[in-house]
């Protein structure tokens, strides 16, 4: 089970490694939207998307946020139905958009099992 | 909008700011010394303005009772918040107009300088409504809000609009059920986006400081495990620890900011000026801030510090003189998204050789870092900064601190002094803060009777200068109440 993450805290995205690969998940951490992007058009062998989870930071660096990148990936064919985690301090009042772009809110500070349950519950089956 | 919807918008706001279940806004005041110019056409109804009552509006035999009126004298003749739990028979289900069997009632004055507006009355069914923190909360913001109301009252008041509110009684008024589409008072529209933009930077260092503490109790102390595995949990226990007290240092900055705010807008800070060392301050203050930089591998910036020699001491508040620099060198660094040179550079800006001509120091320097030419490097300097400096600047250290990042727009560098502004651009979206390092940082220079000035072109860096004075000023300097320059 693969686990792409994007997330611009060096010391959060260091943190959500170590646990979701102490958990079995194969991690890939991407440095910038742009880079996720790209590797997330680029199809697997088979046709399939390279990961099978996402989470992303609202806040980013560069110009996009999170919500944006979700945006985009919304708009590639193979990843309409990608699970996408939304990571964020801060507090969001539009629940509609979330709920347009079919992604799970997970407010910090989180539980490090808090994140291990919701991947777990995701995904649906164990790594 | 109406005045009367003003007024039972504001006091919807301030009963979802507190969450509690009554919220009424008493446009009164019993005692004629202490009444606003403002309230003097209100009639003095026996029950005491209660139709000049908005937000929840109250039953008449309510400010009757003794209790009430006593806890509302109270509060406008001590000018501070009062709150009690409350008999029950006082605190009633508004809509429903039925007692409860206990509860709390707040008191808040609202309190201008040419008087007391009104009053703030809350109450709630609960018995711990109202506690230190919702007292404290609302204590802070009464100020704005009572700025804002006098500002409503005068404006009315210059549209005769004030006549008809004086002859009408207060009557409740439809409003939008979905509190989103009330029209809200710039005050409280702001006070939410400060608390959402607080409580978002609180949370950043709290996830960092909750994950690692969990990997720590989950990971951190091996037990019956081989030499080279302890010796990998040791280094990784070093690390998160490492992480932890970056986040702690992160958190104790953000707090110590919001309070030296607080003490700054209520005029309770005091400066302990002495006769400091510039040349150890500033060397030490490089040398902590290269070590951390260090350790960040994402970041590549240099320091480098340059000291014009046999500079006389100033006369300053060490610690805050180091609260400022280091303000100003992690703003050069979270603005340098690309790495590169940071410089602080001391030096004494004038040295009078005519009434009309001002040359810089051109002797030899000490230098923390790198090798420059001492001489070429306070010329540049001058050439840039000779604008700030004037005949009155012969008695005072200039600290400058350059760096060569992303620079400022013109339109923003008046701004940026304000609190909570931070620079808008897209490299730096994700720039932590509150915005209020500039401005913390130049209400104490003043403070200590220096001044600062910025120097900026987009793109091409920036330069902050600050001066400070040689010698001690006549008089002692200490924070004046800056009730007129709050936020909001």
């Amino acid at each position: 089970m693969r686990i792409g993450l994007l997330e611009d805290d060096a010391a959060i995205q260091e943190m959500l490694l170590l646990v979701l690969q102490d958990e079995g998940y194969t991690v890939i951490a991407y440095t910038s939207a742009d880079e996720c992007l790209e590797a997330l058009r680029g199809k697997t062998g088979n046709g399939t998307s390279p990961v099978d989870l996402m989470m992303i930071d609202w806040r980013l660096n560069g110009p996009i946020s999170g919500t944006e990148v979700i945006r985009q990936i919304r708009t590639i064919l193979h990843l309409h139905s990608l699970p996408i985690i939304l990571t964020t301090a801060a507090t969001f009042t539009d629940t509609d958009e979330l709920q347009n772009l079919h992604i799970t809110l997970l407010e910090k500070p989180f539980a490090l099992d808090e994140v291990t349950a919701l991947v777990k519950d995701m995904t649906h089956s164990r790594p | 909008m109406s005045i009367e919807v003003c007024l039972h918008n504001l006091a919807l706001r301030i009963r979802h700011l507190l969450g509690c279940n009554n919220v009424s806004l008493l446009l009164y005041c019993p005692e004629p010394t202490l009444r606003h110019s403002l309230l003097a056409p209100l009639p003095l109804f026996s029950a005491r303005g209660i139709n000049h009552c908005y937000g929840s509006l109250l039953p008449p035999e309510l400010l009757r009772m003794e209790y009430i009126s006593a806890l509302c004298d109270m509060a406008i003749q001590t000018g501070q918040c009062v709150h009690f739990m409350a008999p029950h028979d006082a605190c009633r289900d508004i809509t429903t107009r039925q007692p409860t069997s206990s509860g709390s009632i707040l008191a808040a004055p609202l309190e201008r300088p040419a008087g007391v507006l009104g009053l703030l009355l809350c109450t709630d069914t609960r018995q711990d409504a109202f506690q230190y923190g919702a007292c404290r909360l609302l204590e802070h913001y009464l100020p704005p809000v009572a700025r804002y109301l006098e500002q409503v009252l005068a404006d009315a008041w210059n549209t005769r609009d004030i006549w008809q509110l004086w002859k009408t009684p207060a009557q409740a008024v439809s409003l939008p059920a979905s509190l989103d589409a009330l029209q809200t008072p710039p005050v409280v529209r702001e006070l939410c986006e400060f608390i959402s933009m607080v409580s978002h930077e609180l949370r950043l260092p709290l996830t960092t400081m909750k994950g690692y503490t969990a990997l720590l109790q989950a990971y951190g102390f091996a037990n019956e495990q081989s030499d080279e595995k302890v010796e990998r949990n040791t280094l990784h226990q070093q690390r998160y620890l490492d992480t932890m007290m970056r986040q702690i240092h992160h958190l104790e900055v953000l707090i110590g900011d919001l309070l030296d705010m607080s003490r700054m807008q209520a005029g309770h800070m005091t400066l302990r000026c002495t006769k400091i060392d510039l040349v150890q301050l500033c060397q030490q203050i490089v040398q902590l801030t290269q070590v951390r930089l260090d350790q960040q591998p994402t970041q590549q910036c240099t320091l480098h510090c340059t000291i014009e020699p046999d500079l006389p001491q100033v006369w300053a508040d060490p610690d805050r003189v180091q609260q400022v620099i280091t303000n100003l060198l992690e703003n050069a660094i979270k603005y340098s998204p690309d790495g590169g040179l940071i410089e602080i550079i001391v030096y004494a800006p004038c040295i009078h050789t005519s009434s009309t001509s001002y040359y810089p120091h051109t002797s030899q320097m000490a230098h923390c870092a790198l090798q420059v030419s001492p001489t070429r490097e306070l010329m540049s300097i001058y050439q840039k900064e000779q604008q700030v400096f004037s005949q009155h600047d012969a008695h005072v250290i200039a600290i400058t601190v350059r760096d060569h990042g992303i620079g400022i727009p013109q339109e923003w560098q008046s701004s940026l002094f304000k609190p909570f502004t931070r620079l808008a651009h897209p490299t730096t979206r994700t720039v932590s803060g509150l915005g209020l390092g500039l401005y913390i940082s130049c209400k104490l220079i003043e403070a200590m009777t220096g001044r600062v000035t910025l120097n900026s072109c987009e793109g091409r860096g920036t330069s902050v200068t600050f001066t400070l004075p040689i010698d001690p000023p006549v008089t002692a300097h200490s924070f004046p109440d800056s009730s007129e320059n709050a936020p909001f």
